[in-house]
């Protein structure tokens, strides 16, 4: 089997698990692909890591977007303002990624996982609980905070890789009050745009070219399994899959800490 | 990687600690002026009728 082909039955597997996973819970799958790809790509620089997971996100977000779109859950308001709001972070975040080692962004990434899982384990989100009280729209003060939340949240997802819908989601939710699924639909309405930036942002400054393969093999994938994503999740129950995600972002960040010891 | 003299990245530091604030400020209140709650389906957003009901748990 030649060297392409079994990078393909490598990473292809993957980015069906990534897609069905970032769709299921309602986020870009760059949380899921970022510690597989450390796994997988020991050697390879955060910048090439980072570059391989927002193109792959990219792909996701995009489909899940188009989907939220036709059913009309989509905020293009709020969408605009918070897509035109993170574009130079993205940016920031890519640039910033180049002058990282790989010893210090696995840390980081270790420490982003330990807490982002230990919220999401404490809070698992749900519209039961989360949707009474919510205003139809937001006020003045609440946006503008949402501007400069996203802004930020722009420069992290980038520098991580992780597209940032599992930290964008929950400021929508937990800190703006926006309704669930209106957050979910909005913040992959502008993840699309952040990944696309960051990846465009990657290939001018070259570190894309080492992941032009890897990322053809993990979008297939994703394409995949997005839609059995989109199937299991009228089946599953919703608590029970965060928690499992939360427990795991957990165990992947301790790792990574514990590597670097 | 790395390549970057001290100096650009203190300045790359120090743009990524203010900049998102001043750039989303500039950025909320270009869209407040253009495009004002209300307008064109920003408080009118409605799911369609044949679209499944939201999850409950998405993050």
């Amino acid at each position: 089997m030649s060297p392409e082909l079994t990078e393909f039955f490598r990473l292809a597997p993957l980015g069906i698990v990534v897609g069905a996973f970032g769709t299921l819970i309602g986020a870009g799958g760059g949380a899921v692909m970022v510690p597989v790809l450390l796994a997988l790509l020991p050697n390879e620089t955060p910048a090439t890591v980072t570059s391989i997971s927002m193109a792959t996100v990219f792909f996701n977000a995009y489909s899940g977007t188009i989907a939220y779109m036709r059913m009309g859950r989509v905020d293009y308001r709020m969408g605009t303002l918070f897509t035109l709001a993170s574009l130079p972070g993205a940016v920031l975040g890519v640039f910033l990624i180049h002058q990282i080692p790989r010893n210090l962004f696995d840390s980081l990434f270790g420490l982003l996982l330990l807490t982002v899982g230990a919220l999401l384990f404490a809070h698992p989100l749900g519209s039961s609980q989360s949707s009474a009280g919510r205003a139809e729209s937001m006020s003045d003060g609440t946006t503008f905070l949402g501007s400069i939340g996203t802004a930020y949240i722009a420069v992290l997802s980038s520098l991580m890789g992780i597209g940032g819908g599992i930290i964008h989601v929950p400021f929508l939710i937990r800190i703006l009050h926006v309704e669930p699924h209106k957050a979910t639909a909005t913040s992959h309405f502008v993840l699309t745009f952040v990944a696309l930036t960051a990846t465009v942002t990657h290939v001018v400054l070259g570190a894309f070219n080492q992941g032009l393969a890897q990322t053809m093999y993990l979008a297939v994938g994703v394409m995949m399994g997005a839609p059995v994503g989109a199937a299991l999740s009228t089946r599953l129950q919703g608590s029970l899959i965060v928690r499992l995600l939360a427990g795991a972002l957990c165990l992947v960040g301790l790792r990574l800490l514990a590597r670097l010891l | 990687m790395g390549t970057m003299p001290g100096g650009h990245i203190a300045l790359l530091i120090i743009g990524v600690a203010i900049g998102p604030f001043i750039w989303g400020s500039v950025v909320y209140w270009l869209v407040a002026k253009l495009w004002p709650e209300g307008r064109h389906g920003s408080r009118k957003l409605r799911a369609r009728p044949d679209s499944p009901p939201p999850l409950d748990y998405q993050i």
